[in-house]
């Protein structure tokens, strides 16, 4: 029997006086797994901790069987890990960005290259190697830290806040490419403070609150005793007037608000569906970017620890 | 191998790409500046004048800002932007990193401390009489030999620096130009808990200078030889770097 992605017992993780993870005991067999928490929950700790860059106060984590302490480093051949920090290899051309990282990793130059090209096909970044860290928008640098977390072909991968500043076909790509891996025998561990962009891969969540696990186990448990409270979603594109009165015609948005000309704020009480409308709009080319609340999240959160939990 | 040599090119061209040599360089060349402004004003042999003043010029002043200007960021940014994250999660040892960064870096600070050298002896040609195009040579291999030895030695306490403390900059002042020129050009017995002490002393032996017409630096009461300097340069520099894989380990990436 193989060894389980994830085991941690009492992990615990102090910044001073400030608790970062409270006494976190739990095991994860397979699977994607859905980390969620607001910022400052712990979601960034537990990364740090299952990755060797920061000591545990109290408790020990174990990755694929491996126990984890800083200095760790073979285990690294079977987790790939984007962090949420950003890539600062600022002039660096991601094709040498992700060389570099297989070369670290013992590679030959050939291999390297080899690994560097596949890496970035992945992500839907063949045609852009040749291009700067630093010439690169958020969302294109956010799929370049999937590259190198992918190098190795991972058993287990991290993502910490992947999805951040991607445009919707890059985020509709990039939980494609968590869904592949699933599908492939390997888990995924992903850390985000937005619901909806977790639910969209997986139903099986850890939800932490001020470095504590609140939940573990099946969203649409939870899911089911949400009310259908208004969230917003602000779009920037272009057309965006048209798109809004066409959302409104189709009583998919309850209101609308123009911040300016590329900017609008979209009150729903039906988010998915919206969000499926915006998918397709993305995909025409007219939305740049999206961002939505994370109320949903909240919402659980005062529904499990009564109202206190902001 | 391949870990520390991607790691060596990455951190070289980091340090070396556009024109991040440029403000190192010309503090470099500023010996051979004043060298210029004393040769116009002053009736003074121009080889004299480069190895008794400007070469402990070169190693009190230059040698330092140098290591601090290029060695000194090479790990510390990485920490501080939290880019060091990608390094540690990569199947290779740490130390592995540690070494590429530290060679990586010194190689960047050769061109610079050639331009050093390069400078006054260029000018020195064009206007002694006294010395031949070989004791030029040969004086400015010597003093090249010694700032290269230096930066080894200084360029892995600035690494060092650089993992272990948040306040590298600080740090490097108190240790490079503290505890390294200023206690080196005192005189007395704490002259010799410097190393730059023994890199004066390779001067001595190496370029021919003796401090008695270096006003400004106190000439070396006891000489050390030349096996025991270049012994203290290097064990300080390997212990240098094995400290820093310790502070590696210990440092939290945050």
């Amino acid at each position: 029997m193989s060894a389980p992605a994830l085991r941690c017992e009492s992990l615990s993780r102090w910044y001073g006086e400030v608790q970062g993870l409270a006494g976190l005991t739990v095991t994860i067999e397979s699977g994607i797994i859905g980390l969620l928490g607001p910022n400052g929950s712990g979601k960034s700790t537990l990364m740090r901790l299952l990755t060797g860059q920061i000591h545990a106060s109290r408790g020990w984590v174990e990755v694929l069987g491996e126990r984890i302490i800083p200095g760790t480093y073979d285990i690294f051949r079977r987790i790939g890990y984007a962090p949420g920090e950003d890539v600062h290899f600022e002039s660096e051309r991601s094709v040498d960005f992700l060389k570099l990282m297989a070369r670290i990793g013992g590679d030959s130059a050939q291999q390297a290259r080899e690994r560097a090209d596949k890496a970035l096909e992945l992500v839907g970044m063949a045609s852009k190697g040749s291009v700067r860290l630093n010439a690169m928008s958020k969302g294109m640098r956010q799929r370049i830290k999937i590259a190198q977390a992918l190098l190795f072909d991972p058993e287990l991968l991290l993502l910490d806040e992947p999805l951040n500043g991607m445009d919707p076909i890059s985020r509709r790509k990039t939980l494609d490419l968590v869904r592949d891996m699933a599908e492939k025998g390997n888990t995924v561990i992903l850390a985000s403070h937005v619901l909806h962009e977790v639910e969209g891969v997986t139903d099986h969540m850890l939800l932490l609150h001020h470095g504590r696990l609140l939940a573990e186990g099946r969203l649409s448990e939870i899911r089911e005793l949400i009310d259908q409270k208004p969230r917003r979603a602000t779009v920037r594109g272009t057309e965006l007037s048209k798109l809004g009165a066409s959302l409104l015609a189709d009583d998919l948005v309850s209101g609308l608000e123009f911040v300016d000309d590329g900017c609008i704020h979209l009150d729903t009480r039906n988010l998915p569906e919206l969000l499926e409308r915006l998918q397709i709009a993305g995909e025409e080319g007219l939305i740049h970017s999206l961002e939505t609340d994370d109320q949903e999240l909240e919402m659980i959160y005062d529904m499990l620890v009564g109202g206190s939990a902001r | 191998m391949n870990a520390i040599t991607a790691v060596a090119r990455f951190s070289f061209w980091r340090r070396a790409s556009g024109l991040k040599l440029l403000g190192p360089s010309l503090v470099a060349l500023l010996p051979c500046l004043m060298m210029a402004i004393i040769l116009l004003e002053e009736p003074i042999d121009a080889f004299d004048l480069y190895r008794d003043y400007m070469v402990p010029a070169t190693l009190y002043f230059v040698l330092p800002l140098v290591c601090m200007f290029i060695m000194l960021p090479v790990l510390s940014e990485l920490y501080e932007k939290g880019s060091i994250g990608y390094l540690y999660t990569r199947p290779a040892p740490r130390w592995k990193m540690l070494v590429g960064m530290y060679l990586g870096a010194f190689a960047a600070t050769l061109p610079v401390f050639f331009i050093g050298v390069a400078g006054p002896m260029l000018l020195g040609l064009a206007s002694s009489d006294s010395a031949s195009f070989g004791e030029w040579i040969s004086l400015s291999l010597a003093i090249f030999a010694i700032l290269a030895i230096a930066g080894l030695a200084y360029g892995s306490i600035c690494i060092f620096i650089g993992v272990k403390t948040k306040r590298p900059i600080i740090w490097a002042f108190v240790v490079l130009l503290g505890l390294g020129s200023t206690m080196g050009s005192l005189p007395g017995a704490g002259q010799e808990f410097s190393l730059h002490y023994y890199l004066i002393s390779l001067a001595y032996k190496w370029c021919g200078i003796t401090g008695s017409k270096t006003d400004l630096f106190s000439p070396l009461e006891s000489v050390a030889s030349v096996p025991e300097s270049l012994f203290i340069l290097f064990a300080t520099s390997a212990a240098m770097m094995a400290f820093t894989a310790v502070a590696a380990r210990q440092r939290d990436v945050l």
